[in-house]
């Protein structure tokens, strides 16, 4: 691993990952959650007040554009989907001063110029908070949604993602830094020399004006990306400054990693300008013991249906006549011929291993929706953080509470703390924009 | 009367960013001129409006700076308790399930206070920066634009009021027998749904159309909205036209024809003299639409009661010509022509965007199908 990640000045990262209720899938059963408050502004406000209370470099919000269901119809039993991620992130930019707002968008379904737009005015109004987490969006029932018969094919979908996300770059620059001259006298608003057209004429899209507005503060939004594909670790070796990811073990994390670094130089990229945030659900107790009967009371919570779901969803297997206690047919599987993800392999690897049955993966697979989850004391956390953070597998966490607020309120209290003690973890926000958190460097015009 | 408040940065006059009281750029100022609007009694705020002073970006004369509407929209809920949030998003380049998913997010947010603007961005603007899209022309845009909004008003009734359980005993989150997809299938749009956020607070959060001159648009659009934002120029034409918009309402469709909105650019000052030596000023150092009343806040107050009472329309929507200048004194004038007691509001509670602006709920689904 290169030295940088021995550097005694190196810092955390944290990222609040809100979901609706909470990332346990059953954590919105939980007797401290109020569920029928999860779509009004008030939840999110708190937990990003908390968020910031710890120090937070990020609030991130993920993003999808069908409903979830299984044969035809919604999901009963599962949590809600997001709501819409810049309806949240725009009203949490307003109610917060530091903490940097990730919002998710797909670049299958949109279209460069209004993004772009969009986020520009997201970085202004946040004073320079913004990021944008991009995504090629992965299930197929959202093409359903866009007058589209069939999802559009990967390769596909992350060539569109490489094209648009360079039209975005060009209009945020479409402004130089200084073309705001403001002469009210000689009626110069800006000098038109340093406002340029785009004149893009591409495979996807041709788009000819400048933005109407100046270069965002941060020149760009802080460019997050979050599929762990062979395709998506293209991308983001050719785009991410932040990579969000589902890694449950440390020498596969650092695998991961250096699959991405390694393709970095390619592009012209300094791998020091990557941060890697894996998802991480933490379960807390005062003791061992405690912390895992939280864990199993949150376990027992959880509708048998919704585990059988989310792996038939996710295997893109129908398992819903198999008995629960059948071993999960893996041979069947990956038989199918389907275009599994990194983390699909590795349960079916896990299932093969330990003879797992239906239920058991369901559980596995819903608790923490396969990111890594750690159960213990503060403590236990914290050994866990700092040994993935010291060995380069990650420069921080996108933390995802079982449930909101209260397990946000015990990260923050007693885990904070106790990384800022060891002097791991910035103890004041130092800077102003998201960038400056990430210290990531603001992008030079091209 | 209804009044809603189009914000734009500096002002709607192109002169307005060379008055020495306006900031230079300043995106706070936008969501500052909402709380503003709510104080003196608003029951809206529009953001993201489209400009025709405004040329081609980037000239480096005019101050052509727009914001996207949506995150002005959500930078407001938390700044605001109940003034409405509209935000302007032109149909001919966005999809029907985005605006819906957003909208009704927005509205879960803010406690009802949403509406939708909606209208054509037009041939040059998709030409210039969505040349990859299809170009329609009318009467074909009209009709695409129709289908639009009834998509999205499916999608918003795809949810029934009750769906959303989320029943911590029995661990029953949604009722499925309450969410149905909407199987659209048009002529531009095809739309499986359900949308995946609950029905809106509002039902439907308001819809409104800006009318930028295409009659077969406005003609194709109007059974479905609720507000209809339109230049007239003499109230004798406004009464005229709203009659018209009146006549043709069927009550089959609607429970009440949409609300015709005057927009209104008025030129203020502290006295007559005051306000005749803005609009002088500003017509030398740039071009404006030609103001809608140039004089005090308690003229323009009497010219607003004069156009409502005459049935030129139901209300306006005002555009403050320097915002630096003009947003406190149109404050007062509408504090003058329709005096709105703050009390009238409980600190706790607010009423949503329809119910200021006297618009029905509409029913879900199950009404629809009977």
């Amino acid at each position: 691993m290169p030295e940088r990640f021995s550097d005694a000045m190196r810092k955390l990262h944290f990222g609040l990952f809100i979901y609706p209720g909470g990332h346990h899938l059953a954590g919105w059963r939980h007797p401290s959650v109020a569920p029928k408050e999860i779509l009004g502004f008030d939840y999110y406000k708190r937990a990003a007040a908390t968020a910031e209370r710890g120090l937070f470099d990020l609030y991130f919000v993920g993003d999808i554009l069908a409903a979830r269901e299984r044969e035809g119809r919604i999901v009963a039993e599962g949590a809600l989907n997001n709501i819409d991620s810049i309806s949240i992130d725009s009203a949490i930019a307003a109610a917060t001063q530091h903490i940097g707002v990730v919002a998710t968008l797909s670049t299958t379904y949109n279209k460069p110029y209004a993004i772009a737009e969009r986020f520009a005015s997201l970085d202004h109004i946040s004073g320079g908070r913004a990021g944008w987490n991009i995504i090629t969006t992965a299930n197929d029932d959202a093409a359903l949604n866009f007058s589209r018969k069939t999802h559009m094919e990967k390769r596909l979908r992350y060539q569109r993602a490489k094209e648009f996300v360079d039209v975005c770059k060009g209009l945020w620059d479409s402004w130089a830094d200084d073309a705001l001259v403001g002469d009210r006298t000689g009626g110069c608003f800006a000098d038109a020399r340093k406002i340029r057209p785009l004149n893009h004429v591409g495979e996807f899209f041709s788009v000819k004006n400048p933005l109407t507005l100046p270069r965002p503060p941060q020149g760009w939004p802080v460019l997050v990306q979050a599929g762990g594909s062979q395709a998506g670790i293209d991308f983001a070796a050719s785009t991410a400054e932040v990579v969000f990811t589902a890694q449950t073990k440390l020498a596969e994390a650092l695998t991961f990693r250096e699959s991405v670094e390694s393709r970095m130089p390619e592009h012209g990229r300094d791998p020091a300008r990557l941060r890697v945030l894996p998802g991480l659900m933490p379960i807390i107790g005062d003791t061992e013991k405690s912390a895992l009967r939280k864990e199993e009371e949150l376990n027992e919570l959880l509708h048998p249906a919704v585990g059988v779901w989310m792996l038939s969803e996710q295997l893109k297997f129908r398992l819903y006549d198999f008995p629960a206690d059948a071993e999960l047919p893996t041979a069947d599987i990956r038989a199918s011929g389907n275009d599994f993800t990194p983390r699909v392999i590795s349960l079916l690897d896990k299932a093969d291993a330990e003879n797992l049955s239906i239920r058991e993966c369901g559980r596995m697979i819903a608790a923490s929706r396969s990111h890594g989850s750690i159960v213990g004391t503060p403590e236990q956390i914290v050994d866990h953080i700092v040994s993935w953070f010291e060995a380069g597998a990650a420069d921080g966490f996108n933390i995802m509470p079982p449930h909101f607020p209260s397990e946000l309120d015990i990260f923050v209290d007693e885990v904070i703390p106790i990384l800022q003690s060891r002097g791991l973890f910035r103890t004041a926000y130092e800077g102003t924009t998201l960038r400056d958190h990430l210290d990531l460097a603001r992008p030079v015009r091209s | 009367m209804r009044l809603m408040l189009s914000v734009a940065h500096h002002g709607w006059h192109s002169g307005a960013w060379r008055i020495n009281e306006s900031a230079l750029f300043q995106p706070q100022s936008l969501i500052d001129a909402a709380v503003r609007a709510e104080q003196a009694g608003f029951d809206a705020v529009i953001f993201g409006m489209p400009n025709p002073q405004f040329k081609t970006p980037g000239d480096g004369t005019a101050a052509s700076v727009r914001f996207d509407a949506l995150p002005l929209m959500g930078a407001a809920i938390g700044a605001t308790m109940r003034i409405g949030l509209c935000g302007y998003w032109p149909l001919d380049i966005a999809e029907p399930f985005h605006v819906a998913r957003v909208m009704a997010s927005l509205d879960h947010l803010s406690g009802g206070r949403v509406g939708w603007v909606a209208g054509l961005a037009g041939q040059e603007k998709l030409l210039a920066d969505y040349a990859h899209m299809a170009l329609l022309a009318e009467p074909d845009a009209a009709h695409r634009a129709a289908e639009f909004i009834s998509v999205v008003q499916k999608l918003f009734d795809s949810w029934d009021d009750q769906a959303y359980v989320a029943d911590q005993t029995s661990g029953i989150f949604v009722d499925p027998d309450q969410v149905r997809p909407i199987m659209h299938s048009g002529a531009y749009f095809t739309v499986r749904g359900p949308l995946n956020v609950p029905r809106p607070i509002q039902g439907h959060p308001v819809i409104a159309f800006h009318d930028g001159g295409s009659e077969a648009s406005r003609a194709a659009v109007l059974p479905l909205i609720d507000v209809l934002l339109c230049d007239l120029r003499t109230p004798d034409e406004a009464a005229q036209f709203r009659s018209q918009v009146r006549s043709q309402f069927s009550p089959s469709v609607r429970s009440s024809p949409a609300l015709v909105i005057k927009t209104a650019m008025p030129i203020l000052g502290r006295s007559e003299r005051e306000a005749l030596q803005r609009a002088d000023e500003l017509a030398a150092l740039g071009t404006g639409p030609s103001p809608f009343f140039v004089g005090t806040p308690a003229g323009l107050a009497a010219e607003l009661i004069r156009w409502l009472e005459f049935g030129a329309c139901d209300g306006f929507d005002l555009r403050p010509a320097v915002n630096a200048r003009d947003l406190d004194l149109i404050c007062e004038a509408v504090v003058l022509s329709s005096p709105r007691p703050a009390s009238r509001h409980s600190s706790d509670s607010h009423d949503t965007l329809r119910q200021s602006l006297r618009l029905a709920r509409p029913a879900g689904y199950n009404a629809r199908a009977i």
